[in-house]
Formats: structure tokens, sequence, C-alpha cells
């Protein structure tokens, strides 16, 4: 298959010239507000703010809110406000870390098993199977998360590693399970049926023979529960609180203070987007085939 | 030919054998995932339903419930308040689908010419749907400061405005500029549809259409389009429904505040900050069935067809 199949077909000097130019605004607009938001990170606040909103350049580039939120125990020339000095970044850093993976292992597992009968096995109510799984993804959260908030608050779990965890990963699994189909589908049946015969088990067939085939598609599950995850803000809000304290919520309560942050409050923004946005660079391959492999069957 | 007509039932017992030892692995695989389901959504979903028809009460023992009839459906569509809300969601709904697509298509196209940087604008462009929405929301926040934000500075130096606009405080700006960040977090996802999309058109096509003597555009609208059908449909339906289920966006870039309220973050703000969960529970319920009557009469009118 060709390379490029031209679609937008600019020729020319002028032509090639004008479409640089384009392609330099698309990469604006995804890159400048985020680098816009670095950039008030590693200046003073009152110099960001004289930046803004009037284009002077700043006295000073420097990391003291990284410095201060990552290394809470060295000492810092930022005043901390009402956090006092504490690890509260790092402690809801590492809670949100335990969450993600957590929840991405859970899915994966639950996904992934439940696709493989749905991709290969006849069996009775299959399809009923299948298309519960997309219904459920059509439930608003709110719909699931109001009762689940009076369910875990009646067995004690709000504001606890599974009391989160685990309506999460039931979130996500129909997903998952969902995109593992197609991965299951598209692997030659031959081998499996190759290895029935020889006497694998299913079960050592399902391991040895085809989890190893859909690899790509369970990589890319892992990566966009991950994501999901990690950056997921609603259910947080509502099932954990000071225990358990996920970066979105420390992001998005940040603001309740005397004076805005602003500067202190994008570091933690920065901060908190680093994982998922790394994961996602490094495993964009993955992550875009399986994202868009069920589209493109049709 | 004897021989085989004797084992024949010995035969389809062998197969019935291995058919229920098929279902019965099929089962054990599926059962964790769909009880997790089961018991941590359904049986939410049911609960739901019956606290439309309760009144939740909070007091010191904790909540009561009290068997309410109708007046949870009553009040939903007697109250004022939601007229509005629903023509703002389907505004916003509008907004963001429309120009998600729009930009979306747009880059797509762009990024799938041959130039050099190609692969890294590529890489760039799965940026803001990695971003956590809320920290999307607090950058966005700080470009459309009212006070310094740098997008009125740099409107003022150009000459085109001569004071700040309020965007997150005034209602004539407000939800529009919430749909300004959260169309920058729906896009990447389409243009990627997109590109996947464009991959699988042969080459061939184009050719023949430029033998033909196609314009570009009509290469455009006869080959490119029809050609990605099914994913535009799909990601339509896909797109509306996350639309309509706002909630990080509003959250973080002001609170419902500024007639940015829209129909889900009403039901959060009834359930959670009013701790209304009998209505809070309506409202999502209402929107559950518009959602699904939604897609049903979307399929049936656009149904997804094999190329």
């Amino acid at each position: 298959m060709a390379r490029t199949r031209s679609t937008v077909g600019l020729k020319g000097r002028t032509g090639r010239a004008l479409f640089y130019l384009i392609v330099l605004v698309v990469v604006l607009y995804i890159l400048a507000p985020v680098a816009w938001m670095f950039l008030s990170t590693i200046v003073y606040e009152t110099d960001f703010v004289r930046m803004s909103s009037n284009l002077e350049v700043p006295k000073s580039v420097n990391f003291d809110y990284y410095q201060a939120l990552l290394f809470p125990w060295l000492p810092t020339k930022v005043e901390y406000g009402v956090w006092g000095g504490s690890w509260f970044l790092l402690d809801s850093v590492a809670d949100t870390t335990i969450v993600a993976v957590a929840t991405a292992a859970l899915t994966l597992v639950l996904g992934s098993l439940a696709a493989y009968p749905l991709a290969r096995i006849r069996f009775p109510k299959r399809y009923g199977v299948l298309t519960f799984l997309v219904v459920v993804q059509m439930i608003p959260g709110l719909a699931i998360l109001i009762p689940t908030f009076i369910i875990m608050r009646t067995l004690n779990l709000i504001d606890t590693f599974p009391g989160y965890i685990l309506p999460l990963a039931t979130f996500f699994a129909p997903f998952v399970a969902w995109m593992m189909v197609g991965f299951f589908q598209s692997t030659p049946v031959e081998l499996e049926d190759q290895a029935l015969v020889d006497g694998c088990s299913r079960w050592g067939t399902l391991v040895r023979i085809v989890l190893p085939l859909v690899a790509p598609g369970l990589v890319a599950s892992a990566v966009w529960a991950f994501l999901s995850s990690w950056g997921e803000f609603m259910f947080a809000i509502v099932l954990t609180g000071s225990q358990v304290t996920p970066v979105s919520v420390v992001v998005a309560l940040a603001v309740g203070e005397v004076q805005a942050r602003w500067g202190w409050m994008c570091a933690q923004a920065i901060i908190a987007l680093l994982p998922p946005v790394v994961l996602a660079v490094l495993l964009q391959k993955y992550l875009v085939k399986g994202l868009t492999a069920g589209a493109i069957k049709g | 030919m004897h021989s085989d007509r004797a084992s024949v039932p010995r035969a389809r017992r062998k197969r019935l054998r291995i058919e229920r030892r098929e279902a019965r692995f099929a089962f054990l695989l599926l059962t964790p995932c769909l009880g997790l389901v089961l018991a941590l959504e359904s049986f939410p979903v049911i609960l739901s339903f019956f606290l439309t028809f309760q009144k939740v009460s909070l007091g010191m023992a904790g909540m009561t419930f009290e068997f309410a009839g109708l007046n949870n459906w009553l009040q939903m569509f007697s109250d004022r308040i939601l007229g509005p809300i629903l023509l703002r969601t389907l505004y916003f709904t509008g907004l963001d689908v429309g120009f998600s697509f729009l930009v979306g298509l747009g880059i797509a196209l762009v990024l799938n010419e041959d130039f050099r940087g190609r692969s890294l604008a590529r890489v760039a462009l799965i940026l803001p749907w990695a971003i956590p929405v809320v920290v999307s929301g607090r950058m966005w926040s700080l470009i459309f400061h009212s006070g310094f934000g740098i997008l009125n500075t740099l409107l003022i130096k150009l000459g085109l405005i001569n004071s700040g606009i309020l965007w997150l405080t005034d209602p004539h700006y407000s939800i529009n500029t919430v749909a300004f960040a959260q169309i920058w977090t729906h896009f990447p996802l389409l243009a990627l549809f997109f590109l996947a999309g464009f991959e699988t058109i042969p080459q061939e096509l184009y050719d023949a259409a430029k033998i033909d003597g196609a314009s570009r555009w009509q290469r455009f609208r006869h080959v490119t389009i029809p050609s990605v059908r099914n994913i535009i449909l799909m990601m339509l339906i896909i797109t509306t429904i996350a639309s309509f289920k706002v909630f990080d966006m509003i959250y973080i870039m002001t609170m419902g505040y500024a007639d940015t309220m829209v129909w889900y973050f009403n039901v959060f703000v009834q359930s959670f900050k009013f701790l209304h969960f009998d209505y809070g529970a309506t409202l999502a319920y209402a929107l559950f069935v518009a959602i699904l009557v939604l897609t049903a009469a979307y399929l049936r009118l656009f149904p997804i067809r094999e190329r």
C-alpha cells in the first residue's frame, strides 16, 4: 500500500510553504497551551502575572515550585500557604499510582478473559452477552455513582482503595472486553486448533498460544486503562477523601486557597500530566492501534 | 461406510460433550467480568431506578428511605430550571461535536500528507487526549483568566478588543469557553480515527478518480468521505454521548456558574451538593433513557453498513 494518499494536495513551492504554515498552526494549537502552562511553573507568580498581562520578560527562571512539591524535605523559598510544607503531592502521586496500576491490572484480567470466549467459543447467549457489554457502556457514570456511594458508605468503604478501585475497574472492563474481542478475532484460529489437537488444554492454549499473539492488544488495553484511571475525577471526588487522594482531586481542589497560586497549582498539574503523557507517547503505536482497530473493521 | 454410519450417534454425543465443555470454559472465563459488572453496575442501576421512587432523607441516624411514588419524576417535569439546562446541553453538545469533527478531520487531512516531522506531529496529536481533563481545564483557565490571562492580553495588544473579556464569568461567553476547552480534549481521538480510516483507502481509488477528471474537492467528497463513512457514523454517536456527560471540564472551569450548568453537571450538583440522591438519580435515569433511545433511533436511521 502506498504510504501517502494525498488528501490535501498542495503542490509547488508556495503550496508547500502554505502547507508548512498550516502544520505550524496545528502544532501550536496542540503544544502552545501546554508550553504556556509549563512557563507559568518555572517563574515566580509575580513575574508570571506581569508576563501574562503585559508581555514582560520574567526576571528569573527557576524550578522552585517543582523542588518544593517533589522534594518537600529540602529547604525552599516557596511559601506554602495552608499546605504548610507537607508531603501531600507525593502521597497523592503514590496513591494515584496504586489506583492506576491496580485498576489497569484488574481491568485487563477481567476484560481479556471475558473477551476470549466472546470472540472464539460458540455458546448459548453469546450475542446477548455482547449486547449487554455494549449497553452497560452507555450507562451514565452518575447513575451508577449515586447508588455506589450509598453502598460504599454502608460498607464503610468510602475513602479506601478497594472502595474506589473496584467500581472503577468494573466501569472500564466492558470497554476493554469489547476492544479485546477484536484482537482475539484477528488471530489465526488454526494455531489454537493445532495446539488443542496436540493435547494442549483449553487454558494452556489460551495462556501459551493466544495471549502472546494478542500482546499488542493487551498493551493497548493496559495503557488505556492506566490513562483513564490516572486522570479519573468524577468517581474520585465522590468515593475518595483524605486517605486515598488521587492527583486529579488535588489539582481540582487547589483553587480553594485564599489567593490563587497559579504557578504552584500549575506545577501540580504538570506533575499530574507527566505519567500518562509519557506512557501515551512511548506506547502510542499500540494505543492508537487498539483504539482504532474496531473502527477500521467497520 | 458401514462403520461410519454406526458411529454417528457416538460422534454426536461426543460433539455434544465437547460443546458442553466449551460452554463451561466460556462461562468460567466470563464469570469474573460479568459478576463484577452485575454487582457493581447492573445492581446499582437497578437500585438507582428504585431511588427515583423514593424520598431519601439524611439524618443523624444515616439515610432513611420512604416510598414517594412518582414525586421525583413529577418534580423533574415541573422543574423550571431544567428547560434552559436542556437547551444549553444541546447547544454545548452541538458545539463540541461539530467543532471536534471539523478540527479532527482537518488535522487528520494535514497529518495524512507526507512531510518532514510528520511522525513527530502525530505523537503530539495524542497529547490533548492523554492529558487528564482536570489538568487541561486548569490550563485553559490560566489562558482564559479575565484578569491577567494571556488571551486577553494578546487580543488587547492586537487591538481587537479594548478591555479584557470575562471569558469564564460573563454568561455570553462562559459556555463557549468551556466548549472550546472541551473540543481541545475531544478532537485528537477523532483525528486518530480519521487517520486510521484514511490508511485503508487504496491509492487506486484516487488514481482512478483522477483519470476520470475528478477535481480535488470531488475526490475528497466522493472518495475520502464515503470511505470513512462508518467511522463518521460511529464516532458521531460516541462523541455525542461523551459530550452529554461533560463533567470534569465544568467542575474545574466554572462549577456550573455563569450559565454553564448542563444536565449531567446538574445531576451531580443535585446529588452530591444538595444531597438529593433521589432527585439526582431521577435526572440521571432520564439521561440514560434518552441516550438509549437516541442510540437506538440513530442506529436505525444510519445503520453501520459492511463495506
